[in-house]
């Protein structure tokens, strides 16, 4: 019986065993030569003397590391601190405020939607920055209308979306 | 060969589909978030509505200059660079918003941008061949100089100490590895987010560091926060501004060739180019020490180059089908479906249109002038806004402008990260744009130096022997070493403090 695919004459059935453990020895040194392929495309690489995904960044790390670290050291020798550092304590007490509302105001947003957290925390900031209620609630329907014809009516920018709107 | 000039360019059916498109333009151009490369992408189906060829053309030419024009506005304005070709001219141009100069400040952009722009498309019609020619001998050695060259501006564009301008660069570089490294494909310091494969993204760091930076600190410091609300605008008078560009008419053409000849290398766009200006600008001005507190030659020489190199981007993309930038690269897609085929037969076989071509782009820095003044008074009333009302501004369009990029959440975080880290950077005087620029040439840097590696085997010869990148060197060693000798011998007080 003639078969197709590599035109072996099978006549009976420990033919057709050996047939297929042929096949498999065909395929085993396909295998090998596809990996003494690989190794090779490997050694070229490994002679093609790049330096490899983590030599650049690994360099600008240890650089950037020692740069700072200049400047710290440099900074505290010239006692720039002082007066101006106790002023940067107060502020950066304000800074973590402002930090972590912004962070709610994000972590919200998946949840409530963007107009809405959005709305509350421009409102919060004009108010904050020393306008009225009146005048920060009207401020920011402007804005928000802005935004809304902009990007959804005109961009049709999908922006997040949650259990209001 | 045709009309030199297509006087049917002035007819109202193309001039008013024309000027509708460039208004587009700057108003893509100015709402943080959306980028020139939007609005291009934009017009063009709206253009396959068009029955003339030519008109559809000058709609798509206009938007791409006077969208990168626009970013100009809210960086002044907002301190939220509209396009990242304007991130260069942030600096001074919102410094002196804050002194009441903003419209002044935006004019003078207006013309120096129509002058930069008119003096790339001159390049293109005259040099075109040869310069796209001399572009096309750039390789991985070269492009590797030419990073260098960008981040040695670091320097230059550094205020105050150079050391710590270097180690913003180089705080930009390490961040620009962030992502798939392109030449083994494998991802670095993403931590298994999908959205770090792309690497940082560059609008969200933008509008973090200069536009979210700035909210916060108006949270942090009330006292300096009344002190520039509701600054009246000074209105300039038109005579003075064109003295101002005739006065320093010799950094407007320096700036518009080095924009052009930036734009006309494919892969090193306007907003290199506008960086690599303002660099030069700072080393060679009198004024170098003011740069980045309210100079007016700081913002002449970026808004001059930013868009020249629109133009000079053109001279790859028409004799070779190279395109120098992602707007280049739409734009060519749609000439393509408008018959015209880019390669170095283009100005015999499209003969006609190349000349419709270079007149509907000398006509576009004209109509520019119009536009942009519209759009100048438009967005010039947010000036007369109290500033609490801005900064709400501000905090929405951060928002959604960086989320718009990619619609992606991670956006806005990453935003929110860079304007923390921008307030303390700005505390420890580590100054904002060589970070930008390292971010910007960090992928080019490092591509080309290992891709150079291994082409030559590992051998560093061909990086200083091959004879463009010994120009390139060349001209590095003398921008180091001529400011100095300047200051030395004449006391020129254009070099930055050094540390």
């Amino acid at each position: 019986m003639k078969k197709n695919g590599f035109a072996a004459e099978v006549r009976a059935a420990s033919a057709f065993g050996d047939f297929l453990r042929d096949q498999d020895s065909q395929w085993h040194k396909v295998i090998v030569g596809a990996n003494v392929g690989a190794t090779s495309i490997a050694d070229t690489k490994a002679k093609s003397h790049d330096p490899g995904p983590w030599a650049i960044p690994t360099a600008l790390g240890i650089l950037v590391g020692l740069g700072t670290v200049f400047h710290v050291v440099r900074r505290k020798r010239a006692n720039i601190a002082s007066a101006h550092d106790n002023a940067i304590q107060g502020s950066s007490t304000k800074m973590s405020g402002t930090v972590a509302a912004f962070a709610v105001y994000l972590l919200a947003m998946p949840y409530i939607g963007f107009f809405t957290s959005t709305s509350l925390i421009s409102v919060a900031a004009i108010h904050r920055l020393g306008r009225g209620w009146g005048s920060a609630i009207s401020a920011t329907i402007i804005i928000m209308g802005a935004v809304y014809l902009l990007f959804i009516k005109l961009f049709r920018v999908p922006l997040p979306t949650g259990a209001l709107f | 060969m045709g009309e030199w000039f297509n006087w049917g360019l002035l007819h109202w059916t193309v001039l008013l589909p024309w000027m509708l498109a460039m208004a587009f333009g700057i108003f893509i151009g100015s709402t943080p978030g959306l980028t020139a490369t939007m609005a291009v992408a934009l017009i063009v189906p709206i253009t396959f509505y068009i029955p003339d060829p030519n008109t559809s053309l000058a709609m798509i030419l206009g938007v791409s200059f006077t969208a990168i024009f626009a970013g100009d506005l809210p960086a002044t304005y907002l301190r939220i660079p509209g396009t990242p070709a304007s991130a260069a001219a942030t600096l001074d141009a919102h410094q002196l918003a804050l002194q009441g100069r903003g419209r002044e400040v935006m004019l003078l952009n207006l013309i120096c941008s129509c002058i930069g722009g008119a003096l790339s498309v001159l390049a293109l019609i005259w040099l075109a061949p040869q310069l796209a020619r001399w572009g096309l001998k750039f390789s991985n050695y070269e492009y590797f100089w030419l990073a260098v060259i960008g981040l040695s501006m670091s320097a230059a564009v550094s205020i105050g100490a150079v050391s710590k301008g270097f180690l913003a660069a180089g705080i930009g570089l390490l961040l620009a590895t962030i992502g798939i490294d392109t030449v083994s494909g494998k991802p670095r310091f993403t931590g298994g987010q999908t959205e770090l494969l792309d690497g940082v993204n560059f609008i969200p760091v933008m509008i973090g560091l200069f536009g979210f930076s700035e909210v916060l600190r108006s949270f942090m410091q009330p006292g300096s926060f009344e002190r520039t609300t509701r600054l009246a605008e000074e209105v300039p008078q038109t005579l003075r501004l064109w003295w101002t560009v005739w006065k320093h008419k010799l950094l407007v053409l320096r700036s518009s060739i080095l924009g052009t000849v930036i734009g006309a290398l494919p892969g090193a766009g306007a907003d290199i180019a506008a960086w690599a200006s303002y660099g030069v600008a700072q080393r060679t001005s009198k004024e170098g020490a003011r740069f980045g507190q309210g100079s007016l030659e700081g913002v002449i020489a970026p808004t001059s180059a930013n868009n020249a190199a629109v133009g000079g981007a053109w001279i790859p993309a028409l004799v070779f089908g190279i395109p120098g930038d992602a707007v280049t690269a739409i734009v060519l897609g749609a000439m393509i479906m408008y018959d015209i085929k880019p390669g170095p037969m283009i100005f015999q076989e499209n003969a006609q249109r190349m000349h419709d071509l270079f007149s509907i782009a000398l006509l576009t820095q004209l109509l520019l002038l119009l536009c942009g003044w519209f759009g100048i008074r438009a967005f010039g009333r947010i000036a007369r806004l109290p500033r609490a009302i801005v900064m709400g501004g501000v905090i929405v369009f951060s928002v959604v402008g960086a989320y718009a990029v990619r619609n992606s959440m991670f956006d806005v975080w990453v935003m929110l990260v860079f304007g923390i880290a921008g307030v303390f950077l700005e505390r420890a005087a580590i100054p904002l744009p060589p970070l930008i620029l390292g971010l910007i040439l960090g992928p080019m840097l490092e591509e080309n130096l290992r891709t150079g590696l291994i082409k030559s085997a590992g051998s560093w010869t061909p990086f200083f022997t091959r004879p463009i990148s010994v120009m390139l060197i060349g001209v590095l060693v003398l921008g180091a070493i001529l400011p100095r000798l300047g200051s030395r011998f004449f006391g020129s007080p254009g070099l930055p403090k050094s540390s």
